[in-house]
């Protein structure tokens, strides 16, 4: 992510953004390039418009009419009108969520890369920001890093993922759950025999019905009586792609 | 949208940027109680009793260097990482403005928030002045104080930031505050280039200060660049100032009188000269409060009176308000008192001479030096012999030393005017 917005330089390697050399042509990508940081601060004391408005001047957008426009335009979309002349600083998470968002669009990217968006956000607010993702990834590419499946599920054309710096898999959504499919099972169990089933499969889910467990596992196969092979979801797909290759699990 | 394809070097956005800059500090419940405390401590300084506009001014000009001048260290060391500080660094630096530009805007606006605190200062000094009674036109004193402070806030508010800016650390920006301190502490033993204070120096630090500024201006995030050229204005700029410093130190140390690095010999020539009761007064040439060259060969005829001074001296005041009744006194008797400011800051004897609004002439020993004994501190003090200051020297109208007052005896106007009462009785005009 780091490289990609420019923030830091490839050791080898480059990678190319509409043409431009993220190595060598920094400001052309700066330029076509909208990113929200998972970790990012705003101003307190400026209010959510000011805040753009600076931001604004940093993608140098000189003209004042234009400048006022484009960002009147985002606030609406982010549904922060209401809230335009407070100070950010007593801003709710999932607000400040929307400004870095707005923020990250005010130069209209071609890209826009955002990180762990809806990371420590209330259930109301990940919705709404996880819509405003799917809206805008009508008009632009985006880049979506998450940990949250449902995340990928409400907005991912293409998945990529990545496991300790490498590619373990790049491609659609049912692509990925191709990847598990005949290899997900459901399996019945008491609490006593949860161990040796941990130790035995790879787990991806778990239920409790009343004194019994209903552990869901990836494997080729199971030969535990009462299981039975189910339809895998993504997070299925996502534990099994992310297996250690040593693992004797599985 | 800037879309050249290279890095824009107009400065369209730079006004606006430094205006959000100063928004950002101006906001903050820091800067409010730093302006408040600067207030209070500019009418604490401005409120004393008896003293025209000149002492005052000179009092705040002090009080600006040195106590302002930590609070701007400690205020742009703390600009100096704000970034980090609020997590703002990424959305800033992924933006295609040249960095060295929101870097400047940022400086300017941290710059503009320390002025602040200088002109409260400066703003409750010349307040209690006015409601004290002191004429209007006797505030033009602060004038100068306020440059001489400014020009050494620049100075350490350039290091500061850029120490703190380019490691990312307020403990080095805060560094600057050993330099602030040495100065002050080893007056004695330094040569006089190395203080900022003295407003002859102000100017040639302000130049430094810019130089220091352009280094952290083009080493800041110096890698986020990439292969874009630099910011066509900034070694233009860092050159001009470079040689500007230069120039600068070269003219203070070869037109200077300082015993650690150059001695004038005009200056020598009158610090060779042995006062003593009996023998003609020491001559001199030194420039008054208007920069006038004034001879002590002047007002030969008259009954003068000499007084050595330094502004360091918190009663000197009195001493000066005495003379300037002494002056108006005896004026008509053919009686010139001619004030000799020793003090290392050549606009203390003119900033107290007009604000004061003193009748006589007030001249600076430009020659001295910031060492605790007297007798070495300037040429003059060594030419009349004197440890010990305030000294008053009255002499015939020849010129012959007749009578001499020193310490604590030149604050009581008995002594003074007994003197000079004395001489134009055996002396009539």
């Amino acid at each position: 992510m780091s490289i990609l917005s420019t923030l830091l330089e490839p050791t080898t390697g480059t990678a190319i953004i509409d043409g431009h050399d993220v190595r060598h042509e920094k400001h052309e990508v700066r330029s076509i390039l909208g990113y929200l940081p998972q970790d990012f601060g705003l101003y307190p004391v400026l209010t959510a418009y000011e805040t753009l408005d600076y931001m604004a001047l940093l993608c140098n957008l000189s003209d004042n009419a234009a400048r006022k426009e484009r960002i009147e335009g985002l606030l609406k979309r982010m549904n922060l009108t209401d809230v335009r002349d407070r100070p950010v600083g007593g801003f709710s998470g999932g607000m400040r969520q929307r400004v870095g968002l707005a923020q990250a669009l005010l130069n209209s990217p071609k890209l826009l890369i955002v990180d762990e968006p809806t990371a420590g956000l209330d259930p109301e607010e990940r919705i709404r920001v996880r819509s405003l993702l799917a809206e805008l990834a009508g008009e632009r590419v985006i880049l979506l890093s998450t940990h949250l499946i449902e995340d990928v599920q409400a907005v991912a054309d293409k998945v990529g993922i990545l496991h300790k710096g490498r590619l373990r898999y790049v491609g659609d959504i049912p692509g990925m759950l191709n990847e598990v499919r005949g290899k997900v099972w459901e399996i019945e169990a008491t609490p006593e025999e949860l161990i040796p089933i941990r130790g035995k499969y790879l787990e991806t889910g778990l239920t409790r019905e009343g004194d019994r467990l209903r552990i869901r596992v990836a494997a080729e196969s199971v030969d535990v009586p009462g299981s039975r092979q189910v339809e895998p979801n993504l997070e299925d797909a996502y534990i099994w792609l992310m297996r250690e290759e040593r693992s004797n699990i599985g | 949208m800037d879309s050249s394809g290279s890095v824009p070097t107009s400065f369209f956005a730079l006004g606006s940027m430094v205006r959000y800059e100063w928004q950002i500090g101006r906001r903050s419940a820091s800067w409010r109680l730093f302006v408040v405390l600067s207030l209070l401590y500019g009418i604490g300084i401005g409120h004393v009793d008896g003293h025209g506009a000149g002492i005052t001014a000179y009092a705040t000009g002090d009080a600006g260097l040195q106590v302002l001048s930590l609070v701007s260290i400690f205020w742009m060391s703390m600009l100096g990482v704000r970034e980090t500080l609020l997590r703002t660094r990424t959305l800033l630096l992924v933006k295609p403005q040249p960095a060295e530009r929101f870097a400047l805007a940022r400086f300017v606006g941290g710059l503009l928030q320390v002025f602040s605190f200088l002109v409260a200062l400066f703003v409750g000094s010349a307040l209690m002045r006015l409601f004290s009674g002191t004429p209007i036109g006797l505030l033009g004193a602060y004038i100068p104080q306020f440059v001489r402070a400014a020009m050494s806030i620049v100075f350490v508010s350039c290091a500061s930031f850029t120490l703190a800016l380019l490691s990312d650390s307020i403990i080095a920006g805060m560094l600057v505050c050993l330099y602030v301190v040495m100065t002050v502490a080893g007056k004695s033993w330094l040569s006089k280039f190395y203080d900022p204070a003295p407003i002859q120096n102000g100017s040639t630090y302000v130049a430094v200060g810019i130089v220091i500024l352009c280094i952290a201006l083009s080493l800041f995030a110096r890698r986020r660049r990439g292969a874009a050229p630099i910011s066509p204005w900034l070694a233009p700029l860092a050159l001009g100032s470079l040689l500007l410093a230069f120039t600068g130190f070269y003219t203070i140390v070869s037109e200077g009188h300082d015993p650690h690095t150059h001695s004038s010999p005009p200056l020598e020539l009158m610090g060779s000269q042995d006062t003593n009761l009996g023998v003609q007064a020491a001559g001199f040439l030194l420039p008054d409060e208007n920069g006038q060259q004034l001879s002590s060969g002047t007002f030969d005829g008259n009954i003068k009176v000499f007084a050595l001074w330094t502004p360091s001296d918190t009663d000197s005041g009195l001493l000066l308000q005495h003379l300037d009744t002494l002056q108006r006194k005896y004026s008509s008797k053919k009686v010139q008192v001619v004030a000799v400011c020793l003090s290392t800051d050549h606009s203390a004897g003119p900033t107290i001479a007009k604000g004061e609004g003193l009748s006589y002439p007030v001249v600076t020993d430009w020659g001295t030096t910031a060492v605790p004994e007297k007798l070495a501190m300037s040429p003059i003090a060594s030419a009349y012999r004197t440890t010990t200051l305030p000294f008053v020297v009255v002499t015939n109208r020849r010129g012959r030393v007749v009578d001499t007052e020193r310490g604590s005896s030149c604050y009581d106007i008995r002594f003074l005017d007994a003197a000079v009462a004395h001489q134009v009785e055996l002396e009539p005009h």
